[in-house]
């Protein structure tokens, strides 16, 4: 039954995903993929909803898919199970805070984890990249965007919902606005 | 916990300084010093940074019940603008000023994540262990597609055995 699949598949990614946002990107596209409940264009999309609104994207991610997959109940149930995993660790882990810190274990464990989820990071950029750029032939202005805003940032501090709310209505000029006039 | 979760747009990273400025200095539920470390706890366990961080101060602060309110406090705003957004998705992907406009978003969402990983690599990356796990993670999920968790497994066991060697 669908709600079961989608509280146990949010739950894995809740559960098996390290470094929060977009370091869960690889997992979460595996799995709906996987699921075929989304393409990744479609995730990409949620990507991008999920910078324009408030919260973290794994939240949003699971209320859109589980909402376009079994309505308010199925948002709900997916929901539930990608917070599982998180608001359970987090109780034990406040519970033994200060224990847990010292262990040379968990040191080792966490200093492998940083680079990872940069890797992972870094791979979430080469999915949407690739689905933003090359999924109807090669779109030249998107690259350019791209590369326009990774100068002007590391320039300029632009808060991230300014760059998204710039990003669309450079994308409202470049892709509807301009061609009819050419 | 509400608020926060209704004020915090983009997700992830973008709340920590606002958690930070709310726990802290506002409310003064956490001190200074511990709330770097909660970050870093909440950022190496599994699951959301946000939900982590709150449900963990929310815990520290009303035992179990508090934890949940936090919980639900984080989620539900999220919950319900993505609930009627989705709903209306559809409605949006047909009009070619919405595509544009999504277009031109995601190209600057590229651009985020970009910024992001190349910070990330920055600050996590500080010894040949380091580039060396890096590598063979993003060769593993980026160009040959294996499952993640597989990848997280793998990286927790060589951290384990590495960082057990007394380094």
């Amino acid at each position: 039954m669908i709600f079961w699949l989608l509280f146990f598949s949010f739950f894995k990614i809740g559960l098996f995903s390290i470094g929060g946002g977009y370091a869960m990107v690889p997992y979460i596209t595996q799995v709906v993929t996987g699921q075929g409940w989304l393409t990744v264009a479609e995730l990409a999309d949620v990507l991008a909803l999920a910078e324009m609104t408030p919260g973290p994207y794994a939240i949003n991610c699971s209320t859109f898919v589980g909402m376009r997959m079994a309505g308010l109940l199925g948002a709900a149930v997916a929901t539930i199970g990608v917070s599982t995993p998180s608001v359970l660790l987090s109780m034990l882990a406040a519970k033994y805070f200060y224990s847990f810190r010292e262990k040379k274990a968990v040191q080792g464990v966490m200093s492998a984890f940083r680079p990872l989820v940069a890797a992972l990071v870094a791979a979430a950029a080469i999915t949407i990249g690739r689905t933003t750029f090359f999924s109807n032939g090669i779109d030249y202005a998107a690259i350019g965007i791209t590369l326009v805003a990774l100068v002007v940032t590391s320039r300029v501090k632009v808060h991230p919902i300014l760059l998204i709310f710039i990003g669309a209505v450079v994308g409202i000029l470049v892709y509807a606005v301009l061609p009819p006039l050419f | 916990m509400f608020k926060i979760g209704a004020f915090t747009f983009g997700g992830g990273y973008a709340m920590i300084p606002i958690m930070q400025e709310e726990f802290v200095a506002r409310k003064g539920w956490v001190k200074d010093e511990d709330i770097l470390d909660i970050f870093a706890i909440a950022q190496s366990m599994p699951g959301v940074i946000a939900l982590n961080t709150s449900t963990f101060v929310g815990y520290r602060l009303a035992g179990v019940r508090g934890g949940l309110i936090a919980a639900i406090g984080i989620i539900l705003p999220s919950f319900i603008i993505i609930s009627v957004l989705s709903s209306i998705y559809l409605l949006f992907n047909t009009n070619p000023y919405v595509a544009a406009a999504f277009q031109g978003v995601r190209a600057c969402v590229a651009t985020l994540i970009i910024r992001a990983a190349y910070n990330m690599a920055k600050a996590g990356i500080k010894n040949w262990f380091g580039i060396v796990v890096a590598a063979i993670g993003f060769v593993l999920v980026a160009l040959l597609q294996v499952n993640t968790i597989f990848v997280i497994i793998g990286a927790g066991i060589v951290g384990y055995l590495y960082g057990g060697r007394g380094k």
